[in-house]
């Protein structure tokens, strides 16, 4: 009893499939591969980097204890 | 019980707390931070004792018993009330009040769990992350929407602990999945001791902060300011999560302390800032803000944390050089990501975005919050609404808006796109909705798997941004 129902959205009658890859979408695909992808290169570095320096940053007990709150 | 009924007329009215409290819970100091930032509008302080407060007497039982010197086991409460509270009982004054603050005996930062109303803060302007709250006062139920606020006691708890436990006591309010965790259960959070033993604590690391967080049952994020060679993104990553409604610890190694970001002060004209500032094609909304809303733990509830450093306060945004945003476990896309793809919707042609200058306002929501204000939107198109109502999303969405200036100051967007909060980093397709004025394009990725281009028959107007994430007044 796996049937899927086959679900239609109100948009659907009047909209077109896009293939993903073709003249529709070339032109994103490739800015997508010149200048976002290199770019989450660098984020993925940054991202593993900013784990190992944040045992290397330490925040101390501040308190205004001059104060004497 | 209710012990005393203080009336405020004055600041000075204040120092009869000194009468029934003594100095050990409540200290000069403490009282003249009262007078200085509460409400003039408060007008009856209640005075509770004696007061068991669960976070206090975690601390009690996991450290200051074991002290030579003794320490009492209850606390004091003080309730604050915009009206003269006459009756014994104060039924039917809900509406009147302000919010809490326990007073704990530990004679150095006694000022324990902390729950004020923003409208207890003298002339607070902003939006904030609000959990609603519920105090007893003998018997009686009040109800206060706040964020919830503690002082560090320099034994136990230091500054990152606060701010750890003011987190999760908000999300532990406002969210069922999250479990309430005490002050001591916080602090005794870092199993590896490796660095030295917990308690008394000698301070944390960033990553034993995202140790903590994890333990509660969060996915924390770490961020820091030297691994970006802009720091101008950096603070742009910060700023979607504020506007995403997460609070989040923030960390400032020169002045070795750390606060928690909570909300936003008030919205500039884009129309008048944009005037004397050069703007750029896509300008963050972050840059018509000029302070963020902060918990600093030395201090009552919602101070400001200004761009550039003024007067009367201590910190700075520039002193923000790392933050740990604790995440929930399907919001895997992060900020950082979403800040930097965006703009190739717009210089591909998958859309057709007039060239001229826009706010952007990029934030996290749930799409049941989302869909919930949505349906309730009559200045938004009808295909456009009913596509986005149908279409399966995750539970948590990236959104990104665009508004002409004219458009963001009367609170209204141009574009709004919807990108899949679990989609992978790489993915050239991680949108759910796109759309501009001609067309919207809808990406089902749950069931069939089809891009979709709808043409609508009538050019798009502006419609009015989501505003859900965090709660704002006197605006």
């Amino acid at each position: 009893m796996n049937k899927e129902i086959d679900i239609k959205y109100s948009f659907e009658k009047k909209a077109k499939v896009m293939e993903m890859g073709s003249e529709d979408t070339k032109q994103y695909e490739e800015y997508f591969d010149k200048n976002i992808l290199p770019e989450i290169r660098e984020i993925e570095r940054r991202k593993a980097l900013a784990r190992e320096e944040a045992y290397k940053i330490r925040i101390s007990a501040c308190l205004s204890i001059s104060k004497k709150v | 019980m209710i012990v005393e009924k203080i009336y405020i007329k004055v600041a000075d009215d204040y120092d009869k707390l000194f009468k029934v409290i003594p100095e050990y819970y409540l200290s000069r100091q403490l009282v003249s931070e009262i007078k200085q930032k509460l409400s003039k509008n408060i007008r009856t302080v209640l005075v509770e004792y004696p007061y068991v407060d669960k976070d206090y007497r975690s601390t009690y039982y996991g450290f200051y018993a074991k002290r030579h010197r003794s320490y009492s086991k209850f606390c004091y409460r003080l309730h604050f009330f915009d009206q003269i509270v006459k009756k014994y009982f104060p039924v039917g004054m809900d509406n009147s009040y302000l919010g809490s603050i326990v007073l704990r005996p530990t004679n150095v930062a006694s000022m324990g769990r902390t729950l004020l109303s923003p409208a207890a803060i003298n002339d607070f302007q902003g939006y904030i992350c609000e959990a609603l709250f519920e105090n007893n006062i003998i018997g009686v139920p009040f109800k206060i929407n706040t964020f919830p606020h503690i002082m560090q006691d320099t034994d136990v708890t230091v500054c990152a602990h606060a701010v750890c436990w003011m987190i999760a006591r908000y999300y532990s309010e406002k969210y069922s999945v999250y479990p309430e965790r005490l002050l001591y259960d916080i602090a005794d959070a870092v199993k590896d001791v490796s660095r030295g033993r917990n308690i008394p604590s000698r301070g944390l690391t960033l990553g034993q902060i995202s140790e903590v967080l994890t333990s509660i049952g969060f996915y924390p994020e770490i961020f820091v300011r030297e691994l970006y060679p802009d720091h101008d993104f950096f603070y742009d990553i910060l700023y979607a999560y504020v506007e995403s409604g997460i609070p989040l610890v923030a960390g400032m190694r020169k002045k070795e302390h750390a606060v928690a970001i909570i909300g936003h002060g008030p919205v500039s004209l884009a129309k008048t800032k944009f005037k004397t500032v050069q703007g750029m094609r896509f300008n963050n909304s972050r840059r018509l803000i000029d302070s963020l809303i902060i918990n600093n733990d030395n201090e009552l509830p919602f101070s400001s944390l200004r761009n550039s450093i003024s007067d009367n306060e201590k910190y700075c945004l520039e002193d923000v050089d790392a933050f740990v945003v604790p995440l929930y476990e399907k919001m895997y896309l992060n900020a950082e990501n979403v800040l930097n793809f965006y703009h190739g919707f717009v210089y591909s042609d998958l859309l057709n975005i007039p060239e001229r200058n826009y706010v952007s306002r990029i934030y996290m929501t749930s799409s049941r919050s989302y869909k919930r204000e949505l349906i309730c939107d009559k200045s938004i198109n009808i295909d456009m609404l009913k596509a986005q109502i149908e279409l399966p999303m995750p539970k948590f969405i990236w959104i990104i808006e665009l508004s002409c200036y004219e458009n963001y100051d009367s609170r209204k967007a141009d574009y709004r796109w919807i990108i899949d909060g679990t989609a992978n980093q790489y993915e050239k397709y991680p949108f759910l909705f796109l759309h501009d004025s001609e067309k919207m394009i809808l990406y089902d990725r749950a069931l069939a798997g089809k891009l979709y281009s709808y043409t609508f028959p009538e050019s798009l107007g502006p419609y009015k941004i989501y505003m859900s994430n965090l709660k704002g007044e006197n605006l």
